[in-house]
This record gives structure tokens, C-alpha cells and sequence, in this order.
């Protein structure tokens, strides 16, 4: 008898783990739902998307606001109403996981969104998944937004997302480093054994020597790193007395770097990957990064973007979702999340409900890809304009650096083209891809 | 720079994250002392430790010390909880039932901190940054707040176990509670105050973490590791555990300042083969106290 009500109290602790476990990771929207049969009688077509983000792993650091954008784009579309050309509604029914950027896990989800939701659209995050997953999704047709903005990915068919791949923007950052300092030195900081780290490092070291940027050192500075790690990357990138930096990581990690070189009083400015810098960098790195950091970005920060339409869209989303500014920690992340969903919207918003209905995430993918030649995505002054076209997914190729200022101020420079160099081409090279 | 400072350095940061791997051990020692389990919510423990000081210090705008104050209540109030709601219920019944229970509570405490926190992904403790050079080391406040919090949270465990009424108590309890019953120690307040205190000494911990690692979701990372420490070096010997500690923080730091060129990443992994290999040999870590059972 006690033994059964004992195992009835972990039964219990058990079953309120998993359920709260469940609250944070599902969101319940409406249950799956069919669309209309009868195409002639169409009210509203349910789309089936599925949400795959990092909220307790080693990348949840940036992941969280990145979720919250997404969340609060579908919440914000759903509520204002989003119609095909033919006037038809649109209603998102979508499901969140957290798979903690493991990629197996994120495989099981994948999995789970695909057979038991049937969904059209997946909205996803990291690298080493949607790489793994993106021939998946092309054999399954689902159209697949990712965070990840990697190389690899410009090619497969049915991988979108709305910015130039990591190496695109680093080689703009090369370009910005060139046009500073003739005959730069370069180390790279990043986590070996990450692929979103790894991601960009082919086409720097193809393009780099092409500008004159001799690239000194390459030291591997871990993802989940602590000061001590930090200062011993350091320390050994300094032996190599560059004048600048690339960080390749995420935020935490390259804040912790740029930290450990004010205080090794190491010289050189620290130029840092898309998703290694926002506006909390001032104050993770403190202010020892003043003036010596700079972070890529193809979008235009929130904060420096309070005149355009986008802005008012973005605001107006984070409202829906039932945010204040104070509930989100970066603003930019928050953006990278709701320009995914906004994407997803306007090539909705360029079908028509038969079309969508029959062709479901096919139909998605070549909306998107009508733009080739057409006209391209916008975004309200958020990001630049944006053309797929098939075989070659790349919407545009500038970025903006991100200085962090002497006065601790964040002030946009460029936007800066990359013209003249393939560095899609040249990370596929090197991997073979 | 030359090999000396370079040595010195990695020296004194292995020094100061062994200091903090120690006292997470802690943790994890004296859940298992008082019910001779492995407490599996503490790495979550931590991370809601390091967020309720963040909070405190972020949102509220209440000094550093007062919201380290209010972490280490927090961890003290959780401790306590999970010995009232889990080990208490289960004691008498096998470890594992404990262990399960006690991961439960690690996704329960994950959902708590995460709301709490309002799904705020990281931030900073807010340490000041100012820097001093020693000779050939580079020491910054950080390291001297981190290094200071978790060597005291040692010392004051070794002295409440050593010198104290209580810790007498608390040990008497943890050897024999049966003897401990009859010589009328109340055995399940002791077992409760043990519980409390391991959280209290994990949310320290926790916030030395913090100031080294800055506050996020993945510190629970580092609270894995430091079970990993507690095994190596058997987990009911709190000298045991320091020693765990220390020599984890500087096989990880010079592990990797020898191997990162070579097999990056492979320096800091290299605490758990060290742990595989202990326990091949010594099941019961190289200071833990071998038990003998009669079958």
C-alpha cells in the first residue's frame, strides 16, 4: 500500500514536470485543422507551421527574443488577418518546440510536425539541424525559414530566410576591415566544433588574402565558454598581435572574448558574426569593448529604426503578443524572429487560395521564388529588399557593421556590398557542398 | 607573452573554476550525505539561483549584495521544499526513486525559471571591471568576487560541519540516523536544515558561476560538470569533493590550453574521461568511503 502511494508521488512529480515541460513548449493554438474541402465554399484556410526554437540550449542566449518574435509575428498576422490575392483568410495554426539545439532532437520534432501536423511551413533556428533536416524538407515540400543563415543552405530548395548567408556577411566584414586598415591582420575566434561558428570560415579565408587581410591565427574559443576560456583564447590569439578579431560565436561568448582582451590589454578591434552582437553587447562586454568591437548585421537595428513603417509593423506585433519592451531582452533578435514570419506572410499574400491549397508548402516556395524577376519582399525599411530565385536563395547582398562606439553608443555604418566575389560559392567549394 | 605568465595565468583562472566546481560539488555532497541520493535538480537550481540575483539586481534595482542575499534564501527555500515534497515521502524507499523524483524537479525548476525570468535569455551580474596586475598575473574583480564567494561557501561548509553543534548533528544524522534517533537528534529537521543548506551553498556557487560565466540558461551546463567532480572524488567526502573540484578546473583549463590547438575541445571534456576512468577503477570515487553490504 505505501509502496503504491510512493510510487504514486513520483507518478505525480513526474507528470507535473512533463506538464510544465508542455506549457512552455506548446502553445495551444487551434487543433489541426483540414481546410475546407470544397474549394468553391473556401472561408478561411488553416496553414499548419511549425515553430523550432532554442529556449534551454547553448545558443538559447539569442534564441529566446528570436522565439518571442516569431511567436508574436503569427499571434500579430492572425489577429490583423492575412488573405490570399483572391481575398480568401488565412489563419497560421502553428506548434512550439524547444529542441535545445540539439539536432536529433530537432530531427524527432521535425518528424512530429510533419506526420502528426502535417505542416506547411516550418519556422526553425540553428545550423547543424536545418542543414541536417533541409533535404527533408525538400522531399517533404515544406517551406523552411531558419536562423541559421548558412552557405550550405542558400542552394536547397525550399530553405529561405530573409538576409545574405553568414558568408556574404563576412566577407562584407572583410571588405569594412580592408577599407579601415590596409594589410590587416586577422585571427578567427570561434568554436571549432559549431557549425554556425565553422559556417562563414571558408569564405573568410578565401576572401580575406584577396583584399590584403593576412589571416594570422585561428583559435578555438568555445561556445559555452567562462572567462577562463575566454582569456586563454585570448591569450593565445594575442601571440599573434592582430589588428583585428573575428568572433564568430554567439553573444555570450564573444562578449566574454572581447571582456578577457580589455583586460589582457590586447590591441586590435573585435568584428563580430551576426548573431554575436545586439544592443545588450555594451553591457555584457562592459566597457572595456567600447570602441574596439563592431558586430555584422543585414538588418537595421530596431533602435535606429524608429522612422520606418517596419518598425511601427514590429512594435505593433509585440503588442499583439502582449510584450512590453521590458519583456524583451533584444529588440534586434525579436526583429530576426517576426521578419521570418512577416516572409512567410507576403508570399502567402501572392497566392491564390487554390493554388495554396493544392500546392501547400510547394506553393510557398514558389511564391517566394516569383520574385526573381519580380517584385521583391519588403520589409518596411527593416532589411533591404528581398529576391529568391530558384537554384539560389541568396535575397540580397549587403550588410551594415554595427560600431560600438567610444561614448558606448551603437552607430551604423555602410550598408556594404559584396560584389565581385562568390563567397556562397566559395564555402560550398570547401565542403564539398 | 612568456611561458611563465602564461602558466601563471592559466594557473590562477584553473585555481578560481576549480574553487567554484568545488563548491557546486558541494551541493551535491550534502543532498547526498543526508539521503544518500544524487540531488539531479541542482543544475537547474543554479540556473534559478544565478536569474533570481539577476532579477533582484536588473529588474529591481536592489544592490549586489542584497540580491546574492535573495539567491541564496531562494536556493535555501528550494532545498527544503524538495526535501519536504520529494526525499522525505521517499525515504525508506530505493535511491533511484529519489533521483527520479529529484529530476522532476530539474524540469519543474527549469519551467519556474523560465517564467520567472519572463523567458529573459542572459545577462550580467553587473561586477565592475577593473583590472590589477601582480607581477606576471592579471587579476580582474571578477576573479576575485568569484573566487571569494565559492571559497568561502567551502569554508563555511567545512566549518559548520567541523566546528558546530549542528554540523555535529547534521553528520551524526548522515552516518546513522537510526543511532541518531535514539540519542534524540530530530533526525528530519536535520535532514531538512541539510537539504536547505546544500541549496543555499548551490545558489552560492551558482552566482560565483554567474560572475564567470555571466547569467543564462545554460550555467546548468556547469553544475553537470561539477557532478562529474563530486563522482571522481567520491561524494561523501566533502575534502574529497574540494580536492574533485580543484583538480577538475585545472585538468579542464590545461587541457585545453594543451590540446584546443590540436583537438579543440577536447581539453575540456577531458574532466569526464578522467571520471570514466576513476570509477572503472574506483567505483566509489578516489576518496568516497566504500560500502560493504551483505547479500
Amino acid at each position: 500500500m505505501a509502496q503504491a502511494k510512493y510510487l504514486g508521488l513520483i507518478v505525480a512529480v513526474i507528470l507535473v514536470a512533463a506538464a510544465a515541460a508542455l506549457l512552455l513548449t506548446h502553445h495551444p493554438a487551434q487543433p489541426a485543422q483540414t481546410t475546407t474541402t470544397s474549394m468553391q465554399h473556401v472561408k478561411t484556410i488553416h496553414v499548419p507551421v511549425g515553430v523550432l526554437v532554442d529556449l534551454s540550449g547553448p545558443t538559447s542566449g539569442v534564441g529566446r527574443d528570436y522565439a518571442k518574435g516569431v511567436e508574436a509575428g503569427l499571434k500579430y498576422f492572425n489577429e490583423k488577418g492575412v488573405y490570399t490575392r483572391d481575398g480568401v483568410r488565412v489563419v497560421f495554426d502553428y506548434w512550439v518546440r524547444d529542441y535545445a539545439y540539439n539536432p536529433t532532437r530537432a530531427e524527432t520534432f521535425y518528424k512530429e510536425f510533419r506526420d502528426k501536423y502535417g505542416v506547411w511551413a516550418i519556422i526553425g533556428w540553428g545550423t547543424a539541424d536545418t542543414e541536417q533536416l533541409a533535404d527533408s524538407a525538400a522531399r517533404d515540400h515544406i517551406a523552411y525559414f531558419s536562423a541559421s543563415y548558412s552557405a550550405k543552405l542558400v542552394v536547397k530548395p525550399y530553405n529561405f530566410f530573409p538576409a545574405p548567408d553568414y558568408s556574404t556577411q563576412a566577407c562584407a566584414a572583410m571588405k569594412w576591415i580592408a577599407s579601415r586598415t590596409r594589410n590587416a591582420r586577422l585571427v578567427l575566434l570561434y568554436d571549432h566544433n559549431v557549425a554556425y561558428s565553422r559556417s562563414p570560415i571558408p569564405a573568410i579565408k578565401a576572401y580575406a588574402p584577396r583584399l590584403g587581410i593576412k589571416i594570422v591565427g585561428d583559435v578555438h574559443l568555445p561556445l559555452r565558454a567562462t572567462e577562463a576560456d575566454a582569456e586563454k583564447a585570448m591569450r593565445e590569439a594575442m601571440t599573434k598581435n592582430p589588428d583585428y578579431y573575428w568572433c564568430g560565436n554567439t553573444i555570450r561568448s564573444c562578449a566574454l572574448a572581447v571582456k578577457a582582451a580589455a583586460k589582457l590589454g590586447a590591441k586590435g578591434m573585435f568584428v563580430i558574426n551576426v548573431w554575436g552582437f545586439d544592443e545588450r553587447f555594451p553591457k555584457l562586454a562592459g566597457r572595456g569593448a567600447y570602441g574596439r568591437a563592431a558586430g555584422v548585421s543585414p538588418f537595421r537595428y530596431p533602435e535606429m529604426a524608429e522612422d520606418t513603417p517596419g518598425y511601427k509593423v514590429l512594435t505593433a506585433a509585440m503588442k499583439a503578443a502582449g510584450y512590453t519592451r521590458k519583456d524583451i531582452g533584444s529588440m534586434l533578435r525579436f526583429e530576426q524572429g517576426f521578419l521570418n514570419v512577416w516572409l512567410l506572410v507576403q508570399a502567402i499574400e501572392r497566392l491564390n487560395s487554390t493554388t495554396l491549397l493544392k500546392g501547400k508548402g510547394e506553393a510557398i516556395k514558389e511564391a517566394l521564388e516569383s520574385s526573381c524577376h519580380g517584385k521583391p519582399f519588403t520589409f518596411g525599411g527593416l532589411a533591404p529588399p528581398a529576391r529568391y530565385c530558384p537554384g539560389r536563395h541568396l535575397p540580397y547582398t549587403s550588410v551594415w557593421i554595427i560600431l560600438l562606439g567610444k561614448d558606448g553608443k551603437l552607430h551604423a555604418e555602410g550598408p556594404i556590398n559584396v560584389t565581385g566575389f562568390d563567397c556562397v560559392k566559395a564555402t560550398l567549394q570547401s565542403s564539398g557542398g | 607573452m612568456d611561458a611563465l605568465s602564461l602558466a601563471v595565468n592559466t594557473g590562477f583562472q584553473a585555481l578560481v573554476l576549480g574553487m567554484i566546481y568545488a563548491a557546486l560539488a558541494l551541493g551535491y555532497n550534502m543532498v547526498y550525505r543526508a539521503s544518500k541520493a544524487i540531488n539531479l535538480a541542482e543544475p537547474e537550481l543554479v540556473v534559478f539561483a544565478a536569474y533570481i540575483a539577476f532579477i533582484a539586481f536588473s529588474w529591481y534595482g536592489l544592490p549586489v549584495p542584497v540580491s546574492f542575499l535573495a539567491s541564496l534564501a531562494a536556493g535555501f527555500l528550494i532545498g527544503v521544499v524538495l526535501e519536504r515534497l520529494l526525499a522525505r515521502p521517499l525515504r525508506g524507499r530505493p535511491v533511484v526513486a529519489l533521483m527520479a523524483a529529484t529530476l522532476g524537479a530539474y524540469y519543474v525548476l527549469r519551467g519556474v525559471s523560465m517564467v520567472a525570468s519572463r523567458g529573459f535569455e542572459m545577462g550580467s551580474l553587473g561586477i565592475p571591471e577593473v583590472y590589477q596586475a601582480v607581477g606576471p598575473l592579471r587579476v580582474s574583480l571578477s576573479d576575485v568576487v568569484a573566487a571569494g564567494l565559492s571559497s568561502a561557501t567551502i569554508l563555511a561548509v567545512i566549518m559548520l560541519h567541523r566546528f558546530t553543534r549542528l554540523g555535529v548533528a547534521m553528520r551524526a544524522v548522515s552516518e546513522d540516523p537510526f543511532g541518531a534517533t535514539a540519542y534524540g537528534l530530530p533526525v528530519r529537521r536535520l535532514t531538512m536544515l541539510s537539504w536547505g543548506i546544500a541549496g543555499a551553498v548551490s545558489a552560492a556557487a551558482a552566482l560565483a558561476l554567474a560572475v564567470k560565466a555571466q547569467v543564462g540558461p545554460t550555467l546548468d551546463f556547469y553544475a553537470l560538470k561539477a557532478l562529474a567532480a563530486s563522482l571522481l572524488a567520491g561524494l561523501d567526502s566533502i575534502a574529497g569533493v574540494v580536492v574533485g573540484g580543484l583538480a577538475l578546473g585545472f585538468i579542464e583549463q590545461f587541457g585545453s590550453l594543451l590540446l584546443d590547438p590540436y583537438m579543440p575541445g577536447l581539453g575540456s571534456q577531458l574532466a569526464f574521461i578522467a571520471m570514466l576512468i576513476v570509477l572503472l577503477v574506483k567505483p566509489y570515487g578516489i576518496f568516497g568511503t566504500e560500502r560493504i553490504e551483505r547479500v
